[in-house]
């Protein structure tokens, strides 16, 4: 199988991002739609209903490196949101403790990442973790 | 993806996703601003104020144009209602006027030393150090004002001293949200405790030991105002300020405890009726019964026939009295002497409660037992001495204006012959068989002139 160029992968990213073809609870899209390198994207996710984050936007910036997909993206909370993967200083989601950036596959895309990052807002041992007040900014 | 500056007049179908329904789609020009896009989702269900919308991974601000974003034909764009942020707008709007004269929380300063207080407060170092509740205490110390605060109040100083409310109070600081609870559950206690009798002395107490104190540390003392706050004390009939020096250990007064006649409160006027219940009764000051009578000799103007109880928060027991006293005449319960004190002493406890639910139980079933059974029935002052009050049976009929015969609770007027009040039931009675008039009538008079009960009543004896 060819494998897809890294700006080929991220343009079509992008569309699906604008036009929002996911299920609705995340989007995503370039911070500057003027870099033609794609590199910085900015995300948003939408808590998950029965939970504190419910009805919450939590602004991400995803930064996507050179060697994008064969490396995952870095990942940082623009909102303050208490997560176990999430570096409570400076909002960094650590690799390490989120198994889609720990197993990377290339066919992963950013949806993946922000829906699993939505998936452990509604973990058990994320669940009842106490939030900072909404709008508060890492 | 410039198509949109090029052509800053161009109509634009967007398709917009709610959180929650289906999407739906809308048409609207680039170079309108955010907020109109808002004012064209906006329903009556969803008000502008709470319509959050997310393009490309951004929230959408209300004064942009769509253009910034460079949102094209097609695109979609996620729209979210924000149902917590208006909720806690609100609790700032309620919490507010409340505390206006705080003066921490009074207006929009308030909330920004607030802010940047949480903030400070966040900081890892500083609540590293917050978290020894030691060092907190060694900075109070240090402040003169506090320990002068502290020496010459020793509640003051056993609030400060004491490191979980110093924890306590830290957390709150830190999360505005928290400090907003604290701040409404206090207020709510406060006007739970000012509905008590007595409470408003003793919050008065603890204003004069506690803030006071703190406040006057913080400001030069206005003689003025503590002229008038004094004149207006005396006026409301408070205590005057407890022993400088000595600590408040005055219990919380009892609720239920009889009061003064002249300081009767129209709000409990079945409450703390002279002679019902109080310390020498066998209650230990606390009588649910006392809401049964409109005793005799209360100075509240409370309803003439259906009594104090009118007016009261449901008492489970009131049903029960009002069978009581509406089988009394007769007696048929033969109830055994229970002497004083054979009631435990009663506290506003839950278990004092379940106590009663027992006792209520029990009286049921001595109802139920025949009259002949448990001896010749007692004369009502048993009935009413094991209650604790001195007063004639017809304490409980709720009516101080009629005859001595007990009277119901009932809403039938006590003074007409049982044979006239429950003819109807009695004549359905005999319809159904129960031929023994004395017994019917007794059995109606248990019943309070239910039949279906009357019947049971008249099977069992």
């Amino acid at each position: 199988m060819a494998k897809i160029p890294r700006n080929f992968k991220l343009l079509e990213e992008l569309e699906k991002g604008e036009k929002g073809l996911g299920d609705g609870s995340c989007s995503y899209g370039l911070a500057d739609s003027d870099d033609i390198t794609m590199s910085n994207w900015n995300g948003t996710i939408i808590g998950i209903n029965n939970s504190v984050h419910e009805n919450r936007i939590y602004s991400l910036k995803i930064h996507c490196g050179e060697h994008y997909p064969d490396v995952p993206p870095t990942v940082f909370f623009l909102s303050r949101i208490n997560l176990s993967c999430v570096n409570q200083t400076n909002g960094h989601v650590d690799p390490s403790k989120l198994s889609c950036l720990l197993n990377w596959k290339r066919n992963y895309s950013l949806e993946t990442i922000l829906m699993e990052l939505r998936r452990e807002m509604g973990a058990s041992h994320n669940r009842k973790l106490p939030q900072p007040q909404e709008g508060s900014m890492f | 993806m410039d198509d949109s500056e090029n052509t800053p007049q161009q109509a634009i179908v967007l398709t917009i996703r709610p959180s929650s329904g289906s999407t739906f789609t809308t048409a609207i020009s680039t170079d309108s601003t955010v907020l109109q896009l808002k004012e064209k989702l906006a329903t009556p269900e969803l008000p502008i104020a709470s319509i959050r919308l997310v393009y490309s991974g951004r929230v959408l601000k209300d004064d942009d144009q769509l253009l910034f974003y460079s949102v094209q034909e097609g695109h979609t764009i996620h729209m979210v209602k924000s149902a917590s942020n208006r909720a806690s707008e609100q609790a700032v709007q309620t919490v507010r006027p409340l505390n206006n004269n705080t003066n921490n929380l009074g207006g929009p300063e308030g909330f920004d030393e607030q802010r940047m207080l949480s903030s400070l407060l966040d900081n890892p170092a500083i609540r590293d150090m917050m978290a020894n509740p030691e060092v907190v205490r060694r900075m109070m110390m240090s402040n003169p004002q506090t320990r002068e605060v502290m020496e010459n109040n020793p509640e003051v100083a056993q609030m400060l001293n004491d490191p979980s409310f110093l924890r306590q109070s830290l957390d709150m600081a830190r999360n505005p949200k928290l400090m907003k609870q604290a701040l409404r559950n206090n207020d709510r206690a406060l006007s739970n405790l000012e509905m008590v009798p007595g409470g408003f002395n003793h919050l008065r107490r603890m204003y004069r030991s506690v803030q006071e104190p703190m406040e006057a540390s913080r400001s030069a003392p206005q003689p003025s105002t503590d002229d008038l706050n004094e004149r207006f004390a005396a006026q409301l009939n408070a205590d005057t300020r407890p022993n400088a020096g000595a600590l408040n250990t005055t219990a919380l007064p009892n609720p239920w405890a009889p009061r003064p006649q002249a300081r009767a409160n129209p709000m409990f006027p079945g409450f703390g009726t002279p002679g019902m219940g109080g310390n020498s009764g066998s209650m230990g000051g606390f009588n649910p019964f006392a809401t049964l009578g409109g005793a005799p000799g209360l100075s509240t103007p409370s309803g003439s026939s259906s009594g104090g109880g009118a007016g009261q928060p449901p008492n489970p027991f009131a049903a029960m009295m009002g069978q009581r006293a509406g089988g009394g005449a007769p007696n048929p319960f033969g109830l055994p002497p229970l002497g004083e004190g054979s009631m435990p002493p009663m506290g506003n406890n839950p278990e004092m409660f379940q106590q009663m639910m027992q006792f209520n139980q029990m009286m049921r079933q001595m109802q139920q037992q025949p009259p002949g059974q448990a001896g010749p029935g007692l004369p009502p002052s048993t009935l009413s001495n094991m209650f604790g009050s001195p007063f004639p049976m017809d304490t409980f009929g709720g009516s101080n204006t009629t005859s001595t015969t007990p009277s119901t609770t009932t809403s039938v007027a006590p003074a007409q012959a049982p044979e006239e009040r429950f003819e109807t039931q009695l004549a359905s009675l005999r319809e159904m068989g129960f031929s023994d008039q004395s017994r019917n009538i007794r059995a109606l008079l248990a019943s309070g002139g239910d039949v279906p009960s009357a019947i049971e009543f008249l099977l069992r004896m």
